[in-house]
């Protein structure tokens, strides 16, 4: 071979390895100029900015002098909670607030804090509140420490024996509220607390309680926060009937079409925007996050074996496991708000792998392997929209 | 040192449109280069993107004229593509095919293919540069942040990895 017969073939395969760009790389890069952030400041900018938010932060603190502020009744009489044991007087029963501190100032009141405490003989749990109170507030006791989670319709079981279930309207617990939505105490009466609900305006919280619930609660003012004391009824140990503290979600394997959670008409692309594999014990569950709304045609189908057919190049493709799951969903898109892998080797023991099939013209095409038998359970979740699939451990 | 475009100008002053305009004559050349590099055209896509987000953000850093834009910016696709490679340990690599390693049947299209992705990424890149987007010496050292003469050396060792028996008159 000639150097020019080299230069040439040589050529020839860069071109075979490459091929052309796709049309809308242009595009693609484009938007991603335009919504990255801009050009980043010098360090030293940053430096400074830091230390003058520390100084404005320290004098802030200096001037409101909180730790050197005598220690007395709060103006007005507003009732105050204390370290030290309070009489215990057990309520037991729906509690709604005649009327909040702050209620009908603000459409919606924004948790800002989920607290809770061991206070002796009994445990507290306190929910703070940023611009206004909740208007209303339904809290119940029950038997067992199974809750239904909200919109999943899905059982979620607490640790503890009994359950309290907290049900807040015109609430709002994902704006003002970064801190976990699952707090395991281990005190001797509050064992847990779960965000059941966080939609629509209604946060349900349960809590799980070692022992019969039995519970008071109230509103303090300065900062607008709701109070509930547990006391584990006459048992302040976990009683030996109590249920196990991990016991697994039970999977129902459906293997059926879901329907959209939007009754609205979907929007022309659906742009995908994270897959996002993870092991639950009984189950493991992909979640397809679709960012700007739910596609309306997404079919979900059994192969028998792990084999694809790569589209549109109909090259087969093999993924892990033994069986498979093709996902289609028409009117997505999965390159351009997404960026991560493509070809995701989980090592769960049900889910093995998630591979992309196809990307091409609006059908986005997900290969599923897993090693256990083919039963999937699927369904939409909104806020932030996101198709569910779980898969059954092996 | 020439003096700076309008255009480049408004993209260092931050103006997103003008950065654009600027680089997307670029595109396809490092298009070529991240699919060469990464062997998988939408991983390539993604490197092109992703390097273009970078090359948006650190527009401040580029000293020089218009003409320094090309091997600044292909350099960035170049190591993001090194970092592509890198963070994709945890998911499954697509392999060339490199079924049949005959070293004696280099002729053939697919032994040639073979043999260029079979080479580390710092030996891939400057063959790229050089054969395929055709950088002039002086770019191509820019881009690999090399002199020039180490740069004709590294393109000149990597072609002897694919022909032993080229010299370097063949190579320039």
């Amino acid at each position: 071979m000639s150097n020019d017969d080299f230069r040439r073939e040589l050529n020839n395969v860069f071109d075979d390895v490459s091929g052309p760009p796709s049309s809308g790389l242009r595009d693609r890069v484009r938007s991603g100029i335009a919504s990255a952030p801009e050009a980043r400041s010098p360090y030293w900018i940053a430096g400074v900015a830091a230390c003058v938010l520390t100084a404005l932060i320290v004098g802030a603190l200096y001037v409101a002098n909180p730790l050197r502020r005598p220690i007395g009744p709060i103006p007005g009489g507003m009732p105050t909670p204390t370290a030290t044991a309070q009489p215990f007087v057990c309520t037991q029963q729906d509690y709604m607030p005649a009327a909040t501190p702050s209620a009908g100032a603000q459409s919606t009141a924004f948790v800002s804090a989920l607290r809770t405490a061991s206070q002796g003989s009994y445990d507290r749990l306190t929910i703070e509140f940023q611009g206004g109170s909740p208007t209303d507030v339904r809290i119940k006791g029950q038997s067992g420490t199974t809750f239904t989670a909200s919109p999943s319709g899905q059982p979620v079981t607490l640790k503890g024996s009994d359950g309290i279930q907290i049900v807040m309207r015109d609430t709002d617990l994902h704006t003002s509220y970064s801190g976990s939505t699952d707090i395991i105490t281990g005190y001797n009466h509050l064992a847990e607390v779960r965000r059941l609900e966080d939609f629509e305006g209604v946060v349900q919280l349960g809590l799980g309680v070692n022992g019969p619930a039995c519970y008071r609660a109230f509103f303090l003012a300065s900062p607008s926060r709701l109070v509930v004391d547990v006391q584990a009824g006459a048992a302040p140990t976990p009683s030996p009937t109590s249920k196990p503290s991990a016991s697994p979600q039970t999977f129902v394997c459906t293997n059926q079409d879901i329907q959209s959670a939007s009754q609205g008409t979907p929007p022309p692309v659906v742009y995908i925007s994270g897959l996002r594999p993870g092991a639950h014990g009984t189950y493991d569950r992909l979640v397809i996050d679709l960012g700007n709304g739910v596609p309306g045609n997404v079919t979900v189908e059994v192969r028998s074996g792990t084999s694809f057919t790569m589209s549109p190049s109909g090259m087969p493709t093999t993924v892990r496991g033994k069986n498979g799951i093709l996902v289609t969903i028409r009117g997505a898109d999965l390159h351009t708000s997404y960026s991560g892998s493509t070809d995701i080797v989980t090592g769960y023991p049900g889910l093995a792998e998630v591979k992309r099939i196809e990307d091409f013209e609006g059908v986005v095409q997900l290969g599923l392997g897993v090693n256990g038998p083919a039963c999937y359970h699927a369904y939409f979740l909104t806020n932030p929209n996101r198709l569910v699939i779980d898969v059954q451990a092996a | 040192m020439e003096q700076r475009p309008q255009v480049l100008v408004r993209a260092v002053e931050g103006d997103p449109d003008a950065f654009s305009r600027l680089i997307e004559p670029l595109l396809d050349q490092a298009y070529r280069l991240a699919a060469v590099m990464l062997a998988d055209r939408s991983a390539a896509e993604d490197a092109v993107q992703e390097a273009s987000i970078k090359a948006w953000r650190k527009v401040r850093q580029l000293r020089g004229d218009a003409g320094s834009l090309r091997p600044w910016f292909l350099s960035i696709v170049g190591n993001e593509c090194r970092m592509a490679r890198r963070t994709r340990w945890w998911s499954v690599i697509k392999v060339a095919d490199v079924s049949s390693p005959a070293p004696d049947a280099r002729e053939s299209h697919a032994d040639l293919r073979a043999a260029l992705l079979r080479l580390p990424p710092d030996e891939r890149l400057p063959l790229v540069l050089h054969f395929y987007l055709d950088l002039p010496l002086e770019e191509l050292a820019k881009t690999l942040r090399v002199s020039p003469a180490a740069a004709k050396s590294r393109v000149y060792r990597a072609a002897k990895r694919l022909r032993a028996d080229l010299t370097i008159e063949e190579v320039f």
